[in-house]
């Protein structure tokens, strides 16, 4: 579709207004952390890096326990076409590379590194040579860099493989718009200059147009602030988006500022986007200038099960024991500890795994917030497909999905497109378990897929 | 049931908090104004018919849920408030036995019976109503004027305002339409009530504000085309202000169970009631139209739900 439309055409839509969201929810925003400066955690005593890569068995491991690493050095590089290395977020003596269970509930290779307390840089850490699209690309995925918002999917490898082509807009994704996360919009406060000066590069490099920073209505400070350093660059806008849930998700960020429509299980680069989250883009920039790959984060600690909110500094990997001694534990029983947000996190079930580059948010919940209702039945009330911001039939997928008609509910009513947002589950009045039976119905989907496929070559 | 997969703890942890009883909650305090509004027009024997119709429904609900030892639904309040609309739509005098098989129709033959709540096609209330207007017809169309004394009964036998303009009687003023001042079912008469009613479910968020203006629209539309002095004489607003049509506007063509589920088939819905009503009231054997328009339109709802599915989001056309 997006072939036929010309660029001519797209930056006449770019100059309307940002468009009214489809869909979506209002949660309480619950932006208290924003508010708070970023302390550093004190060292951990050892950290935890998991070795996720994006195909199975993506990344090679560089070091064996007894190994010495310091700090930057890559202690696992990919030998697939998409993975990123992981680099040694502490210095000190590697104690294990067993394979573990990581914060996401995936087995991979876990690194332990036992920490000397001198965070000794890497002797071989370099400033990378960059001059065109492929050494820009190649630095991008040396960073280490990832979706840091939530996502972890491989920065580099949404620039494409050729620059210029058919990507003509670039979103730096400012929203952050699940309820309680903040780590985005003081990477905002704190790292703005790095923020334009990564956008400055992919724009260069990835010979894109334009870009738009997309920031949720609540965070005024960010948005005065990004807005007086992107003057500078003509470039380089600053877009105010409504406060709604899920305004960050990827299409719909794309729609708000461009009105460009992304269909389920198409890439924004179809509609000629490229969304990248803030905090990635200054982590590149951090790269480009210093050559010191991404071995830390900001983690906003936060949540009614906390005496207050806060922002660490964070080497990847820390066990989130660690973080939860420092910030002084949940307080009341059976609070809960959720990593990402309310809407779309995980709850964290071992508190012994590691960080990894994409945990954004410890969110602890009290048992009273989080304790589900028992499901009744669909009144037909129809809210939930009004929420779907991707104008999904979610009371009919559901009954498909319990009656075991998985293909059903894809063919007829787009199971596949859902993005998993949770807006239907969250305003269901019946409190049915309506994203989490899509989430379900879909890995039926795709391990039924994988049997077809299986017994196709077993023949 | 093939449940076992679905993780109960994932996301998403937090809820908007408004449970189905908070939504039916919000349709019985919508009915408020209406019940109040009959009481004071009809004395105890609104209250009585009120009380009985709701009580039962609520009852037959227990009694049915607790024999087949299922969980007990009496919470989500949505048996109070099938008893109550069809408590709403019948006369002050209807003996109270016959209230209380109406309700103990509508809630186990037409909700029960078809699964519970969400499950059923028709609308029970008016489903109800449409068996106790045939199977008692005499004791469905017996009205009262609203009484100043205690003891003052004055009856009107067959001759709501309705049929009295069809064969043409006194008819009621403007005002008191409105004001409900005149004979009439419990809940319909007194307009002003059932706007307020309308408004809190609109606040509320319960209903679409569109779909009654829809349904009164095309009604008002065709009320005004077949006028007695032939086209385009129909007297609009005597149509509207009369018989159960802005009730049957705001709370029949609005249930969530028996009407479509998206705001597109619900606008079908509500213009095909619209137009069936009034033909039923001009050209029917029944003096009112609103029961057997709506009924008949619960029919289609499958088939628009079905019929009407949007494309997802950025997607044209199905791609299967
Ligand atoms: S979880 Fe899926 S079905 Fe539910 S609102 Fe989000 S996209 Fe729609
Ligand atoms: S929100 Fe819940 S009760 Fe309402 S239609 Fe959807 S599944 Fe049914």
């Amino acid at each position: 579709m997006a072939k036929h439309i010309t660029s001519a055409t797209w930056s006449k839509r770019l100059s309307k207004a940002v468009r009214r969201p489809v869909g979506g929810v209002h949660p309480d925003d619950q932006k208290a952390a924003q508010a708070v400066a970023t302390e550093t955690l004190p060292l951990p005593a050892q950290v935890k890096l998991a070795v996720t890569s994006v195909t199975p068995a993506g990344c090679r491991l560089l070091v064996r326990p007894g190994d010495l690493v310091a700090v930057g050095q890559p202690v696992a590089s990919p030998v697939d076409l998409m993975s990123v290395p992981v680099h040694a977020s502490v210095s000190g003596r590697v104690l294990s590379v067993d394979e573990a269970t990581n914060l996401n509930g995936q087995r991979c290779p876990v690194v332990v590194i036992a920490s000397d307390g001198r965070q000794t840089q890497w002797e071989q850490l370099q400033v990378p040579a960059v001059t065109d699209f492929a050494s820009f690309r190649q630095a991008v995925r040396a960073s280490g860099v990832v979706g840091l918002g939530g996502a972890g999917f491989p920065a580099f490898f949404k620039l494409g493989s050729a620059p210029g082509q058919s990507i003509d807009l670039l979103v730096a994704n400012g929203s952050e718009c699940e309820p309680y996360s903040a780590s985005d919009a003081r990477d905002m406060l704190e790292n703005g200059a790095e923020i334009i000066a990564g956008i400055r590069a992919v724009l260069d490099y990835a010979q894109i147009g334009q870009a738009i920073i997309g920031i949720e209505g609540n965070k005024p400070d960010a948005i005065r602030h990004l807005s007086e350093l992107a003057a500078a660059d003509e470039r380089i806008r600053v877009r105010v988006l409504p406060r709604r849930y899920p305004q960050g998700g990827e299409k719909q960020l794309v729609y708000a500022v461009s009105g460009r429509r992304i269909a389920g299980g198409a890439l924004p680069s179809a509609a000629g986007a490229l969304v990248m989250n803030v905090s990635s883009l200054a982590a590149i920039a951090v790269y480009l200038k210093t050559g010191q790959p991404l071995t830390q984060r900001r983690i906003t600690v936060t949540g009614p099960a906390f005496d207050r909110p806060r922002n660490l500094m964070v080497p990847v990997g820390t066990p989130v024991s660690q973080i939860l001694t420092y910030v002084g534990g949940l307080h009341g029983a059976a609070a809960s500890l959720i990593q990402g947000g309310p809407m779309m996190g995980r709850l964290v079930e071992d508190y012994e795994a590691g960080t990894l580059k994409q945990t954004n948010l410890l969110l602890g919940l009290t048992a009273a917030q989080t304790q589900k209702q028992a499901e009744q039945a669909c009144i037909r009330c129809g809210l939930c497909a009004e929420v779907c911001p991707m104008s999904l039939q979610p009371s009919e997928m559901n009954q498909l999905v319990l009656l075991g008609r998985y293909q059903e509910a894809a063919d007829r009513y787009y199971m596949k497109d859902c993005i998993e947002c949770g807006c239907c589950s969250y305003i269901c009045p019946a409190y049915r378990l309506l994203t989490q039976s899509f989430v379900y119905g879909k890995q039926q989907l795709k391990l039924a897929q994988r049997q077809a496929t299986q017994g196709g070559q077993a023949q | 049931m093939m449940t076992t997969g679905i993780a109960k703890t994932a996301s998403p942890q937090i809820h908007s908090g408004r449970s189905t009883t908070a939504v039916m909650r919000d349709v019985l305090i919508a009915l408020l104004p209406l019940a109040a509004a009959g009481c004071v027009l009809y004395g105890w024997r609104a209250l009585l018919v009120l009380v009985v119709s709701t009580g039962s429904a609520v009852l037959t609900e227990y009694i049915y849920e607790k024999l087949l030892h299922q969980t007990v639904t009496g919470a989500d309040l949505s048996a109070a408030v099938t008893g109550l609309l069809l408590g709403l739509s019948v006369t002050p005098l209807l003996p109270w036995w016959l209230a209380m098989l109406g309700s103990v129709f509508a809630v186990l033959l037409v909700k029960l019976l078809f699964g519970g709540i969400g499950r059923n096609f028709m609308n029970p209330a008016l489903a109800a109503r449409a068996f106790l207007l045939i199977s008692f017809p005499r004791q469905m169309i017996q009205f009262m004027n609203p009484q100043a004394g205690a003891e003052s009964l004055d009856l009107i036998s067959g001759a709501t305002p309705l049929p009295a303009a069809k064969w043409s009687g006194t008819v009621p003023s403007l005002l008191d339409s409105f004001l409900g001042n005149k004979a009439g079912s419990i809940g319909e008469v007194c307009i002003l009530a059932i706007i307020l009613g309308f408004a809190y479910l609109i606040v509320r968020r319960v209903i679409h504000w569109e779909v009654p203006l829809i349904y009164l629209a095309v009604f008002a539309l065709f009320a005004w085309f077949w006028g007695s002095d032939g086209w385009f004489t129909g007297n609009v607003l005597y149509q509207l202000l009369n018989g159960g049509v802005i009730f049957a506007a705001v709370f029949m063509v609005t249930d969530y169970t028996s009407t479509p589920m998206r705001r597109s088939g619900q606008w079908i819905f509500a213009a095909g009631a619209g137009f069936l009503t009034i033909l039923i009231r001009r050209f029917g054997a029944y003096p009112e139209g609103v029961t057997f328009a709506i009924l008949l339109m619960n029919l289609l709802t499958p088939l628009l739900d079905r019929a009407l599915v949007p494309a997802s989001f950025g997607r044209k056309k199905h791609a299967k």
